[in-house]
């Protein structure tokens, strides 16, 4: 099960409902001849948008399109954790301090009425010593 | 208030929910930024049926959209968008883009399926990208 978690001006808490998938992806130059220390850490998470009608779980992927969406540079950093637990055991934990939103789409088939987003996020360049990777432990 | 998008502007053009397939919303910004672009495109996308207006007054609402595609100059370039997805008495989002222009218009209509299908992009005026609104996750007025 995975979760994502966003702390700031568009705080949100995606549960396992509502996170499907989650990548990592560190991203180095490739026409270097020896280690360049230009890297970004960049993490997509990907999952459903669901309503909150008959008593449902509501979700707060609203926040997340919000935060997207917004232009002031002083709301644009979010504290981002995702977790991703399996037998009672934190597998992975990343959390990015100074996240801040590369892309996100999300969409709405009517006809099925099933919604779903794609959040693309990434460290601060100039704060990259923050981001931390933990895992192995229990819950 | 159901499903639907409202284009106010140089023509007013309602799609209503028995049209609308899917919608979207995208923000992109550029792939290879150390921190948060201003660089932001902000787009809308729906698709849908074109069928026929059986009893109906109002004529086929989704002409009026490829119509609209082909302003390319003049008052009637930029207009105002409000999308709304609602589901279970629930408006799970509504869109508000009050200076859009067309991105992308695509229709099809082919023997093998007896209705055409559109699909429709538009994209927010980037010098007023800071007017665009984003709700949802309210009950249905």
């Amino acid at each position: 099960m995975y979760d994502l978690k966003a702390e700031g001006a568009f705080a949100f808490a995606l549960s396992e409902e509502t996170v499907e998938r989650f990548e990592s992806k560190i991203d180095i130059p490739k026409n270097t001849d020896g280690r360049a220390v230009d890297t970004a850490a960049t993490m997509t998470v990907t999952g459903k948008i669901r309503s909150a009608g008959d008593g449902g779980v509501a979700d707060s992927t609203i926040q997340a399109a919000q935060w997207a969406n917004n232009m002031d540079d002083s709301k644009a950093y979010q504290n981002t954790t995702a977790t991703a637990t399996a037998a009672g055991q934190v597998l992975r934990r990343t959390i990015l301090p100074n996240a801040f939103v590369v892309g996100y789409s999300e969409s709405f088939n009517v006809a099925s009425g099933v919604g779903s987003f794609e959040l693309k996020v990434r460290q601060k360049k100039d704060l990259l010593e923050g981001y931390q990777i933990e895992g192995g432990f229990g819950l | 208030m159901a499903t639907k998008v409202s284009i106010t502007g140089a023509e007013n053009i309602e799609i209503g929910e028995k049209i609308i397939t899917e919608m979207g919303f995208k923000v992109v910004t550029p792939e290879d930024s150390n921190a948060r672009s201003t660089d932001v495109s902000k787009i809308f996308w729906f698709k849908g049926r074109i069928i026929p207006q059986i009893g109906g007054t109002e004529g086929e609402p989704v002409s009026k959209l490829h119509q609209w595609s082909m302003v390319k100059t003049g008052a009637g370039v930029y207009r105002a968008v409000t999308a709304e997805y609602q589901a279970d008495s629930n408006t799970v989002r509504r869109y508000n883009f009050p200076k859009a222009y067309v991105l992308d218009y695509d229709e099809t209509f082919s023997d093998l399926e007896g209705t055409g299908t559109f699909h429709m992009e538009i994209c927010e005026k980037k010098d007023e990208n800071t007017k665009v609104m984003v709700e949802g996750g309210f009950a249905a007025e």
